[in-house]
């Protein structure tokens, strides 16, 4: 894949509702801007980040906030343009391409949206390859490469760069007191050189979430078993299938975390999926079934599609998917960094796929 | 006190006259293609019926699906003009930005954006800008355009900018019509915008349509107010209705669920509700329908406003059954099953024949289908079964078994028993159910609010009292208001431990 053009725009959505695990939905008004966006611009050029030059300069952009406010703002790209303007003009330098933060949800459609607009290449990474809920989760976080200086826009002339911080949590902090005053909605952007994402991005993540979307826009199309075609074209495992007995929802520390019981359609014993923003932790009885950094995924068996925490409905037909966690999640710091005790578990990751070597 | 409700469908129009909780008088009549010589037709039965104490109704309450049908039939529509506080935020994707194209060339007049809107804390995202707002009003006037809807960003939350333009206007526009979002949808700017949209392009049909239902009432001979149901299962004056004709879309299922509750005894119940082509499944809560959570589309534009949840199943009266192999529906004969029907003497093999075959009802010629094999019936049997156990189970909000209310033309398909289900209730009356729930004639009052830095038992409290002052104002009697719904959802990422709260109350029409 060279181009995200306006057909990949749907199919790269439907995938990053997957990788949001939970986040986010499909990200509806994201994918109608930039549908307006590249008719007028044109398709951006994909290249891969395996490809890219020492010296490229690129910039990594994002939406940094709560979703409700998303819904009633509605995205702008130049909110997101604003955001590299002002990264820019604090390096003293111009980009020559354009990475997402995140991948989930509408954060995979917002860099297109940049990109269509700047007129520059969109780079096929991310920093967190899949969604999480923090940004210290970010891989260049853990792998020790930094997210500063960062920008921070809002709507109007309001302009804020932290130059530095002491750590990732110091990132977060930060980040969430200016979102707040900018109306729980910033747009982010911070740079990075080729060498640095060569070395630290997870890579190819843009072309995964095409293809997973194409694969269920296409099951959708010929009414055929969304999970199941998903499943026999790339790993991954489904735990359950059955329907929602109870979703418990509560606010802790700004997040909203709870559990929702799945019944199996073949009368076994239940599944409890765990969740803090996204899906974390699956189990059955007290037997662990899959953890973050596992990507869990809940899917609406009737529609065909990713659901997300947030419209979890008692009685929804759902399927319980872990596909496997990226290699780079797998090492102690990345696990210590995402996997189930980061998220105040007491126990270590558990998965059910194979260990990759 | 004596109401009549008109439930007016595609294929028939049903009255009945409801006496405190009774039925008192019930009649069938056909839909014309003049809705309201239907209605005249079918009030002048009812009164033949029950005789001269109908003339004592003092309410005659209409569902229609005139207004639903106008926005999907694409006909009968005004031009729109848009105008949306929000700048310098909100304006990548404009007001009708989402609308199929030949809808919004029917619809859209001019679009306005304008500074203001608000922030989710509640602060202003820009100042109302008087001086914009008069020019963009003079220039509303010059254009002609009979109708205006007005949506502010978190106007959900606080109105006043929305309220500041409507004035405006008010002043440079004399006679125009003005909807706000925020008087009709929930939290989603262009949802609740394009429900305010909508309803502006009905302007000119509700009118009509409210000022020849009270000619069909007077004509009748009666000496009644007109109301009209709506879609969460209650009643508004007409001159509300004509304000918001939005709120009529969904007046069918709802009034039949409705009408299931007073009919059945049941408050907490699945309704099933057959028709002629099609079933429609939806869950009572405190005797009113629940309310679907999400986008629901309507003519293919998305909306977030107050809309039953309902699950359609293709399974009616007059569904096609064909053999070899098996196969119901989903296609239906409809309105001509007393023609095409094989226990009719016609040769289409449907629904209905099956179920008199198996003995289910007595109608028509059962000798015509005597000859049906056993293992088509029993085919018959497990389709209709499988069906309507996943549609029940996909409907319910906990677990446990739910009586279930049969109701419509079609109540006879279904099975005397079925899994997750306590007891079928088959209940009198239940061919007019719709129409017995308009008769209900309950008033609601509803707010959807985003809280921050109030506790949960002071949001909800705050919500209520705002609920029930829109419920008296809607004309409700204050001492019989009773809360129909509660939802508390947390929001994530947002200081404060903001809460969206929803509240729906609903009470008695006060006497008039």
């Amino acid at each position: 894949m060279t181009t995200i053009d306006a057909e990949r725009l749907r199919p790269l959505g439907m995938g990053a509702a997957v990788l949001s695990a939970g986040g986010g939905s499909f990200p509806y008004h994201e994918v109608l801007h930039a549908s307006r966006v590249l008719a007028e611009r044109g398709a951006v050029p994909l290249i891969s980040a395996d490809a890219i030059a020492d010296d490229m300069r690129v910039v990594m952009v994002a939406m940094v906030g709560a979703p409700l406010v998303m819904q009633e703002r509605l995205v702008d790209v130049a909110q997101f343009v604003h955001a590299t303007t002002i990264l820019s003009r604090h390096l003293g330098h111009g980009f020559d391409a354009v990475m997402g933060a995140e991948i989930g949800s509408l954060n995979a459609i917002i860099p297109v949206l940049v990109a269509a607009d700047l007129g520059l290449p969109l780079v096929d990474a991310d920093t967190l390859g899949r969604s999480f809920p923090q940004i210290d989760m970010s891989n260049f976080l853990i792998t020790g490469a930094s997210l500063t200086p960062m920008a921070l826009a809002d709507i109007r002339g309001n302009e804020v760069v932290i130059p530095a911080a002491e750590n990732g949590p110091w990132v977060e902090t930060l980040v969430r007191a200016v979102t707040t005053e900018y109306g729980s909605m910033a747009g982010m952007a911070s740079g990075a050189t080729g060498r640095i994402i060569r070395r630290h991005a997870l890579k190819g993540t843009y072309s995964r979430a095409v293809a997973m979307g194409e694969v269920i826009l296409a099951a959708q199309a010929a009414h055929r078993d969304v999970v199941e075609q998903l499943l026999s074209h790339m790993p991954g495992v489904e735990l359950v299938r059955g329907r929602v007995r109870d979703v418990d929802r509560r606010i802790e520390g700004g997040f909203v975390r709870g559990e929702a019981i799945i019944a199996p359609t073949d009368g076994s014993e239940s599944m409890r999926l765990m969740f803090q923003n996204e899906y974390t932790v699956a189990m059955r009885g007290d037997r662990l079934q899959s953890t973050v950094p596992d990507l869990l995924c809940l899917f609406d068996t009737v529609r065909g599609e990713p659901i997300g925490t947030e419209s979890l409905r008692y009685a929804q037909q759902v399927s319980v998917v872990s596909f496997p966690a990226m290699v780079e999640h797998l090492t102690p710091n990345a696990i210590a960094a995402v996997g189930p005790r980061a998220f105040g578990y007491e126990f270590d990751h558990h998965t059910p796929h194979a260990k990759v070597i | 006190m004596l109401r009549i409700g008109v439930d007016v469908g595609g294929t028939n129009t049903d009255a009945a006259l409801l006496d405190g909780d009774s039925v008192a008088a019930a009649v069938k009549t056909p839909t014309t293609a003049d809705v309201t010589t239907g209605i005249r037709a079918a009030l002048a039965a009812l009164i033949e019926n029950a005789g001269e104490q109908a003339r004592s109704a003092r309410a005659v309450v209409i569902g229609t699906t005139h207004f639903v049908n106008a926005v999907v039939e694409r006909k009968r529509l005004n031009r729109v003009s848009a105008v949306r506080l929000c700048l310098p935020a909100s304006h990548a994707l404009p007001p009708f930005v989402d609308w199929p194209a030949d809808l919004r060339e029917l619809v859209r007049q001019d679009v306005f954006l304008l500074p203001g809107g608000y922030e989710v804390d509640g602060r202003e995202i820009a100042p109302f800008d008087v001086r914009t707002m008069e020019d963009i009003a003079r220039r509303i006037a010059d254009s002609g355009v009979s109708a205006v809807a007005i949506s502010g960003v978190f106007s959900a939350l606080r109105n006043e900018q929305e309220r500041r333009a409507r004035e405006i206007i008010d002043r440079f526009c004399p006679g125009i019509q003005i909807t706000l979002s925020s008087e009709l949808g929930r939290t989603g700017l262009l949802e609740r915008e394009n429900v305010a949209l909508l309803n502006a392009s009905l302007f000119e049909l509700a009118r009509k349509t409210v000022a020849a239902f009270k000619d069909a009432i007077s004509g009748s001979g009666l000496d009644a107010q007109l109301f009209l149901t709506q879609n969460d299962g209650t009643v508004m004056r007409a001159d509300a209705a004509e304000q918001a004709p939005v709120l009529c879309f969904s007046s069918g299922p709802t009034n039949s669920m409705r009408g299931a509750a007073l009919l059945s005894g049941c408050s907490d119940a699945i309704v099933v509700d057959v028709g002629g082509t099609t079933s429609d499944i939806g869950m009572l809560v405190n005797g009113f329908p629940r309310n679907a959570n999400g986008v629901v589309e309507v003519g293919g534009v998305r909306t977030l406003f107050r809309m039953p949840d309902v699950l359609c199943l293709g399974l009616g009266g007059g569904s096609r059954i064909r053999t070899d192999p098996f196969r119901l529906g989903p296609d239906s004969v409809g309105y001509r099953l007393i023609e095409e029907a094989r226990v009719f003497g016609g040769d289409v093999l449907t629904a209905t024949d099956l179920a008199v075959a198996r003995g289910r009802i007595a109608i028509g010629d059962r000798a015509l289908v005597a000859d049906l094999p056993e293992q088509l019936l029993a085919e018959f049997e497990s389709e209709t079964r499988a069906m309507l156990e996943d549609g029940i189970e996909s409907m319910k909000t906990k677990a446990g078994d739910i009586p279930v209310i049969a109701v419509g033309g079609g109540a006879f398909l279904l099975p005397d028993r079925l899994a997750g289900v306590s007891e079928v209730l088959f209940v009198k009356h239940h061919d007019v159910a719709n129409a017995v729930g308009a008769a209900m004639a309950q008033i609601s009052g509803e707010v959807d609010r985003v809280f921050s830095g109030v506790e949960r038992d002071k949001a909800i409290h705050a919500a209520t009292e705002e609920a029930r002052d829109r419920a008296v104002l809607a004309g409700a009697d204050p001492q019989t208001l009773e809360t129909i719904d509660v939802e508390d959802l947390p929001l994530a990422y947002m200081p404060g431990g903001a809460r969206r709260v929803r509240v729906r109350v609903a009470g008695e029409l006060e006497a008039l």
